[in-house]
């Protein structure tokens, strides 16, 4: 993975041309709908002229007229929106993407199979239906790893189960179990309950006090959910959970690593009234593909000094 | 009355007795349990020795000692040994090998031998696995520890002769800052 330091220079050099003509784009049509609001606002006056004069036919006249050109405007807005959305994604993602690591693959309007989100486990309730996009692969090192955008739904009314980022990754040690590591703060009191009514011998007691304080674990397999935790495998998951400031939760299941992190923000967007030209902007961007693909080296899942080469 | 409520009392306390008594030889098996998954790492590691043993003995001119050491320990293990010893005889064994994956720097041909770096990762894998079921067995210790010596449980356990476990600790040797120059001498 690339480091930090060198996307300013990066950006300089390569993406400003690129995004150059998007840019061009952007304030074209944004001129084209100040341009509109201009004509609504001096409209107005007569609106209100009309209306005090008691003239309600060129009251509604004015009024409709209004009404055609801010629909107008916001039809023009909602259609370069979409445009630079398209453009955006299709060429600024994906040299933003590999500046990150050159083994890649990017689909905007893709997300991982709902398959892979059922092998999770990692949902209090059945997954009726997944909603995504944005889905990215990396091969780093010896590491898979993929993720999306996602909203995962459940089975009846309240439907919404999941809203953020989906990883799914090879792990590098062989296992047959299933261990699963929940929020303590944000699994709700029946899931515990539900949890305890399971039995001890699945709740993982391990050494880590504020792992501990932080995560429930929970196993099929006791010795093997420790052979997965070592103890500094619990000090970096705890780094990395401080490092992105939300409540995740991991499943070990068939030699792969799931993980999920809560999002209510639609990432990898394009903003309409931002200046695609300023570096902070584009940093929207990068740094959660980098604080997500990052999980790989925060993990130190390139780690091979067991059988799993 | 006096005598119905002092029944239903009797009934109350004996069934919580029974309770306890149940919880605490739980807790005895589990132990039991754990360290059985302790000794099935460690014989996993005991079947991997002669191939790692023979491998390293290919390449290396130095290290005929401490193979023959390791050879001599890992005979000690087939003798009726109490848990403890069986253990301190796997940690002994566990120093003298990791004594002889440091010095695999000075052995190029062993460095670059398929066979030693396969059997390298198994040995390192099979050290993680006996490191994870030691930790689970002295979490199950701590649990039936706790059982038997808080109160009023530790009434029934003097009683009935419960008395507390030991945990698996790493031996002070091993807890002592590795010297690099002890580690490279021939």
């Amino acid at each position: 993975m690339r480091l930090k330091a060198g996307f300013q220079q990066y950006f300089e050099t390569e993406l400003k041309v690129l995004l150059q003509p998007l840019e061009d784009y952007r304030i074209g049509r944004i001129r084209k709908f100040k341009k509109i609001q201009y004509l609504v606002i001096f409209l107005s006056p007569f609106f209100l002229v009309s209306l005090i004069l008691g003239k309600p036919l060129y009251c509604a006249i004015v009024l409709l007229t209004i009404i055609f050109f801010e629909a107008f405007a916001f039809e023009h807005l909602g259609k370069t929106n979409r445009a630079l959305k398209l453009k955006y994604k299709t060429r600024i993602l994906p040299i933003l993407i590999g500046f990150v690591n050159t083994e890649f693959k990017y689909i905007p309007n893709q997300r991982i199979s709902k398959s892979v989100f059922d092998k999770s486990f990692l949902f209090p309730h059945e997954v009726s239906k997944v909603d995504g996009e944005d889905f990215m692969s990396f091969k780093i090192g010896d590491v898979e790893i993929m993720f999306c955008e996602s909203q995962v739904y459940s089975y009846g009314p309240t439907s919404v189960m999941f809203e953020g980022i989906f990883i799914s990754a090879t792990f590098n040690k062989y296992f047959s179990s299933k261990t699963f590591i929940f929020p303590e703060k944000t699994t709700s009191f029946f899931r515990k309950l539900r949890f305890k009514v399971l039995g001890s011998s699945f709740n993982v007691k391990l050494e880590d006090p504020e792992f501990e304080r932080e995560f429930i674990v929970l196993s099929d397999d006791q010795v093997e959910s420790r052979y997965i935790l070592t103890t500094s495998f619990m000090q970096r998951i705890l780094d990395y959970k401080k490092k992105l400031k939300v409540e995740i939760a991991f499943s070990f299941i068939g030699n792969r690593l799931y993980c999920t992190i809560p999002s209510s923000k639609n990432l990898f967007e394009p903003a309409l009234f931002e200046s695609f030209m300023d570096i902070n902007f584009l940093m929207q961007s990068y740094e959660p593909i980098m604080l997500y693909a990052g999980l790989v080296d925060d993990l130190n899942l390139n780690l091979r000094i067991w059988s799993k080469q | 009355m006096n005598g119905f409520l002092i029944t239903v009392l009797l009934v109350i306390i004996v069934l919580y007795v029974i309770l306890l008594y149940n919880n605490i030889i739980r807790k005895r098996n589990e132990t039991d349990n754990a360290f059985g998954s302790v000794d099935a790492m460690l014989k996993k590691r005991y079947d991997l020795l002669p191939n790692l043993i023979e491998t390293v003995k290919q390449y290396t001119i130095h290290e005929a000692s401490t193979l023959s050491d390791i050879t001599k320990l890992r005979a000690g293990l087939t003798e009726n040994l109490s848990n403890e010893a069986r253990i301190g005889l796997h940690n002994d064994i566990s120093r003298q090998l990791d004594r002889i994956m440091v010095t695999v720097e000075n052995y190029p041909d062993l460095k670059a031998s398929q066979n030693f770096l396969k059997l390298q990762s198994s040995w390192n894998e099979t050290e993680e696995q006996i490191s994870a079921s030691r930790r689970f067995f002295n979490s199950t210790v701590t649990d039936y520890n706790n059982a038997i010596q808080t109160f009023p449980a530790s009434i029934l356990a003097d009683i009935f002769k419960f008395s507390p476990m030991n945990v698996l600790e790493t031996k002070e040797q091993e807890r002592q800052n590795i010297s690099a120059k002890d580690l490279f001498r021939s």
